[in-house]
């Protein structure tokens, strides 16, 4: 049946097909032989044309385009992102200026300039039969030192034992017994700081780590 | 030596170039092509000068690469295959510049096959116009058309050879031919009513 078709076919396109057959033969060069054994003796076989067209200026500017682009963007992103570490990721770091002591330490820092005494205090504190004491070294750096539990009983009354070392009323009341000391004042089991409040700022910085990764307030450096 | 060698089919030709590197049977094998591809290229492409090197481009891949041809096939199919690929790869190129180029309309518009006011009827009738004509409505035809046509109704192989130049099945041949024919009949409807 395709065949019957496609005889059909051919018979519609009988004068199409007669017209192109009559196209007069299009004949080589009377020089092909000879321009061809030449070409191939010499070994030029065209290759290289196409080879030329291709390396340089196709294939190079781009490239470079590419890569000094990305050079640029690679250095950009590295000077943002160098000191850059993912909390999540990496493992925490142990801040030497985080800890208790060394805040402390930036307050008596802080109350030991106001009192303008340098280690004044050292000995009158060790004199008194006090077990908190603070010891004041040259380069101001203020470390505790426990000594023994200053209660002799298991069973104390906190608030007598606090009332007994009350020295006058108000204001006065919380100065810390046997300090001789009106500015050193005792609240609870804290010792009284005076407020300051770019401490009390600083501090507040300490809450976040997108704070903390700004800087370490110059107080509490080392 | 070499009247021996004519007296040789072309598979025994590149037989003899392929086991001896005889230089005489690729000169003959050249010279029994030479035409009939030039011929083939130049209705494929519309431009002689560009024929001619695309036929030396074919005729030195087969010099280069004749051993890639294997005996069960025809050569004449071989050598077409190669021939019709480097001019597809040519019609591609052209296809390339044209894109990138500005002043191609204008040469394209010169020849418009169906205006009928581009020829006076007797000036039509004569034989080169009308060759010319029919040459200029064969490159308006899609290549994959074109191709067939050309191979079917100018070079006259059969739909088998046809299918193996172009490695396609015989069916999608014979479907391209008609296709082919029909385009071409379209664009000269003007020549051809009666």
């Amino acid at each position: 049946m395709k065949k019957k078709f496609y005889n059909k076919e051919e018979k519609k396109f009988e004068d199409i097909s007669k017209q192109l057959q009559k196209l007069p033969q299009i004949n080589a060069p009377e020089n092909f032989e000879f321009n061809l054994m030449t070409r191939i003796e010499n070994k030029n076989f065209g290759t290289e044309k196409e080879i030329k067209k291709y390396t340089l200026f196709s294939f190079l500017k781009p490239a470079i385009a590419v890569v000094s682009s990305v050079i640029i963007v690679f250095f950009v992103m590295d000077q943002q992102t160098n000191n850059f570490e993912n909390p999540l990721i990496s493992d925490p770091q142990v801040r030497n200026t985080d800890s208790p002591n060394q805040l402390e330490n930036s307050y008596e820092k802080e109350f030991i300039l106001q009192e303008n005494a340098g280690a004044v205090q050292s000995n009158k504190l060790k004199s008194k039969p006090t077990n908190l004491v603070v010891v004041v070294k040259d380069n101001d750096v203020v470390s505790e030192q426990k000594g023994n539990f200053p209660f002799p009983d298991k069973s104390f009354d906190l608030d007598s034992k606090l009332r007994s070392n009350r020295t006058g009323t108000g204001n006065q009341s919380r100065v810390l017994a046997g300090t001789n000391n009106n500015r050193v004042q005792f609240e609870g089991f804290f010792p009284g700081i005076p407020t300051n409040k770019r401490i009390i700022d600083s501090l507040r910085g300490l809450d976040s780590i997108s704070q903390a990764k700004k800087g370490i307030p110059d107080s509490l450096k080392k | 030596m070499k009247e021996k060698l004519f007296a040789l089919t072309d598979e025994e030709l590149i037989k003899e170039f392929q086991d001896h590197n005889t230089i005489e049977a690729f000169e003959i094998l050249v010279k029994r092509y030479k035409d009939p591809l030039t011929n083939f290229v130049y209705r494929f492409l519309g431009n002689k000068d560009v024929c001619t090197d695309i036929v030396q481009d074919t005729m030195i891949k087969f010099y280069l690469h004749k051993d890639s041809y294997k005996s069960f096939a025809k050569f004449s199919t071989w050598i077409y295959t190669i021939a019709g690929n480097l001019a597809k790869n040519e019609l591609k190129r052209r296809k390339r510049r044209t894109i990138f180029s500005l002043n191609n309309d204008d040469e394209e518009r010169t020849i418009q096959v169906e205006d009928k006011k581009f020829f006076a009827p007797d000036v039509s009738a004569d034989g080169n116009i009308k060759n010319e004509i029919i040459q200029k409505a064969l490159l308006k035809v899609k290549p994959v058309y074109r191709e067939v046509v050309i191979l079917r109704d100018i070079q006259g192989f059969s739909y088998e050879e046809i299918a193996d130049i172009t490695e396609l099945s015989i069916g999608t041949v014979k479907s391209r031919i008609n296709r082919g024919r029909s385009q071409l009949q379209k664009l000269l409807k003007n020549i051809y009513r009666e």
